[in-house]
Formats: C-alpha cells, sequence, structure tokens
C-alpha cells in the first residue's frame, strides 16, 4: 500500500518536472534534434545509394565503351596493314591513323579514321562496319573500298567491291556508293560519280606490318598476288612477325619469313608452304 | 704529277667503291640525326634513309619500347644495336632486306675424351648454305674441336 502510495508520488513528480520541460520548450528541443538526426541518417543513406549508381553506371559505360588502340603510319612512301579482329583488312597510307577497339562490339563494328586508307572489310550482316571520319560516317556491311580524308582532299570514297552507304555529317544527307562509283564531298553536299582510276594499286606497292601474326601476312600476301600461293601450318599461324614488302615475289617473301623466324618452306605446285 | 696524282685518287675511289659494293648491307653506313621514339619509329627512320628494310620476329624486339640514338655515322648493324639495345643479335642482309634474328645456339656433341687429350672440347653448329638468291640449299653440321 505504501509502496503504490510512493509510486504516485514519483509519478506525479515527473509528470511535473515534463510539464516544465515543455512549459520551458525543451522537450520540444530534444524532439527536433531527434528529427535532424533521422533526416541526416536518410540522408546519408541516399547518398550512398545515389554513389553506388554513379559508379554502377560509369562502370557499365566504360564496360560498354571498348578500350580503343590507334595505329598511326608516319612513313609516306609506304602502307602500314592492320588485320582487325574480325578479319577486316585496312590499308593505312602514309600519315595516317586509325583507332579501333580491341574487341569489336557484339552489334557493330566502330572505327575512326584520320587520313586515308582502303578497307577490305570481312562479311557480317549482324555486326554492320562503321567508319567514322571528319566529315562523313561510313557504314558497311562487307566489301572493299578506298577513303581519302587528308589536307589536300576533304572527304573522297571509291568502292571496288560490295555497297557502302555515307553520310554527310554537316548536313546528314546519305547517299549509296556501288562498284565502280566515288563520291566526294562538296561545299554543296556529297556528289556521286564514276572511278577514274583503280585506287588499290597505291597500296601495294610497298607494304608493312607490325606485329602482325603469320597468318594474316599470309592472307594479305595471297590477296595481293596473282603468282604462287604461301600457306602455313596451325601450329606457326599464331606467330608475329615485323616486315615490310616492297613488290617482293612470294618466292623471296617465302625465303625471308623462313629465316626470320627460322622455319622451312616447300614447294608444291603453285603453293608455298611455310612450316 | 698532277697526271700521277689524279690516277691515284681515281684507283682510290674505284676501290672504295669496289668495297662498298662487296659490303654486306648490313654494313652499309647510314648518317642518322639525334632522335627519341619507339625502336619501331627509329629503325624506319634507317629504312628511310637507306632503303633497307627490315624482318624480323616480334618475339625477339619489343617495337613499342622507347629509346634514344644520338646522332652520328653508324654501319646498320651498329644503329640497329644502339636502337634495339642488344648487341647479341644476328644481323644480316638479304636482297634489300635486314634480317634480325637471335644467334644460333651451339650445341655440344657427345665426344669421345682420349687419355693424352683429356681437355679437348667439342662442339658443333648448324649452317645454312644459301644460294646467290638467298634461297635455302642444304642444312649443314660443322664441328669444332681443339684444346681448351
Amino acid at each position: 500500500m505504501n509502496r503504490n502510495l510512493y509510486n504516485e508520488k514519483t509519478d506525479e513528480a515527473w509528470n511535473k518536472v515534463y510539464a516544465k520541460l515543455e512549459r520551458n520548450g525543451l522537450i520540444e528541443q530534444q524532439h527536433q534534434h531527434h528529427a535532424v538526426g533521422a533526416f541526416m541518417k536518410w540522408g546519408i543513406a541516399c547518398a550512398a545509394v545515389l554513389l553506388c549508381i554513379i559508379i554502377s553506371a560509369v562502370y557499365i559505360t566504360n564496360m560498354r565503351t571498348p578500350q580503343m588502340l590507334t595505329q598511326r603510319n608516319d612513313e609516306a612512301s609506304s602502307t602500314l596493314v592492320k588485320t582487325l579482329e574480325d578479319g577486316s583488312v585496312v590499308y593505312l597510307a602514309g600519315n595516317s591513323s586509325l583507332q579501333y577497339p580491341v574487341h569489336f562490339q557484339e552489334n557493330k563494328r566502330n572505327v575512326i579514321l584520320h587520313g586515308n586508307a582502303l578497307f577490305d572489310v570481312a562479311k557480317n550482316k549482324t555486326r554492320p562496319f562503321f567508319i567514322d571520319t571528319k566529315y562523313a560516317t561510313i557504314e558497311v556491311v562487307g566489301t572493299s573500298f578506298n577513303i581519302k580524308s587528308n589536307n589536300k582532299v576533304s572527304f573522297e570514297l571509291s568502292v571496288s567491291r560490295g555497297k557502302v552507304k555515307v553520310t554527310d555529317k554537316k548536313g546528314g544527307n546519305n547517299i549509296l556508293v556501288s562498284v565502280g562509283e566515288t563520291v566526294m564531298l562538296s561545299p554543296h553536299g556529297l556528289i556521286l560519280r564514276q572511278t577514274k582510276a583503280a585506287q588499290n594499286g597505291q597500296y601495294n606497292n610497298c607494304i608493312r606490318f607490325k606485329d602482325e601474326t603469320l597468318a594474316n601476312i599470309i592472307r594479305v600476301i595471297n590477296m595481293a598476288s596473282t603468282g604462287a600461293k604461301l600457306r602455313t601450318v596451325p601450329e606457326q599461324a599464331s606467330r608475329r612477325l615485323t616486315v615490310s614488302f616492297s613488290n617482293d615475289t612470294p618466292d623471296m617473301e617465302a625465303v625471308l619469313i623462313s629465316e626470320a623466324l627460322n622455319l622451312r618452306y616447300t614447294v608444291n605446285g603453285n603453293v608455298i608452304t611455310i612450316r | 704529277m698532277g697526271r700521277f696524282f689524279k690516277s691515284y685518287i681515281l684507283v682510290g675511289l674505284l676501290l672504295m667503291y669496289c668495297a662498298t659494293a662487296m659490303a654486306d648491307g648490313a654494313d652499309r653506313i647510314v648518317q642518322m640525326p639525334k632522335c627519341k621514339g619507339t625502336v619501331y619509329q627509329l629503325l624506319e627512320k634507317i629504312t628511310e634513309k637507306t632503303g633497307m628494310m627490315f624482318i624480323y620476329d616480334s618475339k625477339i624486339i619489343n617495337n613499342q619500347k622507347r629509346t634514344e640514338i644520338k646522332k652520328g655515322t653508324y654501319s646498320i648493324r651498329l644503329a640497329v644495336c644502339e636502337i634495339v639495345g642488344n648487341t647479341n643479335l644476328d644481323i644480316k642482309s638479304i636482297g634489300n632486306h635486314i634480317l634480325i634474328t637471335l644467334p644460333v645456339t651451339h650445341t655440344a656433341a657427345p665426344v669421345r675424351l682420349r687419355k693424352r687429350n683429356a681437355m679437348c672440347i667439342s662442339s658443333s653448329r648448324e649452317h645454312c648454305l644459301t644460294s646467290r638468291h638467298a634461297s635455302r640449299l642444304k642444312q649443314v653440321r660443322l664441328a669444332y674441336r681443339g684444346r681448351q
């Protein structure tokens, strides 16, 4: 009984204290402090989530944007030949450069060209090939064509095989270019005309390969050669070579490659096999 | 006296011409300016100046390695060694190409030691006989023998 009475008095005393604190606005202040604390916690949580989203977005963007490599040909008198991941061959003229990814994207193949080059694009309808130049964008499926885009000529493209779609970056107009046709960029837009002379010859006079696989070198040599054809065995196909050829015969090319890679070659009719 | 002197100069020039013509392409003299760049770029400079083109296994020369060469007169062989930073290379010419390879490794052949000649050493080496047109004719093995 006494204990209950004691408790009631204690409660009464506490109520008085709370009432007094409330009157002085001290309870209110404590509530505000809690509210600010809660707000801070939510703010930090939101910021953390936002940061995670940003980091993920940057990571995904980087994953999707392939790492680009640059191949530059500083020597004006020769052609640097580069075989891309998909098997497309680029004959890069002097004072020109090509930017290409280590691995092409799944749905398209993108490269950037500064200067002149001859492209022999590997056919792949599901992965169109795009070439970005200063003045125009070129879309191809599988073909061979020559591009001039340097200080002398703003843009010129000649097709030797297949069809190419050229889009004027400035005007936005596009044009389809077929075999034997050349498209030029004039102040009035894209102009189509018949190709005057074969464009490919100039690229085959002096060709250079830098750290290129034997299989790719042989493929390019055979594309240009009308005489004997070179072959290699699968075990040697991935060996890399740095070499220049200047109107050399396939026999001489076989001798040089064999000497450089310490291999032997055999001649069987029109086929020279390096093994 | 003047005539005699002139003929000496002519003979001298002729001898110099013959020596140049007979020298291996890799011994040709090249005047190099001071330049920096990748190994590939500097070898390209030699090609530009001499017309000699290079061929090598990409495994033995790192094309991307940055290097430099001092201004001066070099034989192609020496310039290549300077640029690549490796003097242990076999450099020879085939036509208008400079072939760079690793030296052929010596393989020890088994040899019967005689009591009298216990310190006799022997080694053999694979050689390729090549024709004037650089095509391989025959593979031969040469053995060297002597006292240490």
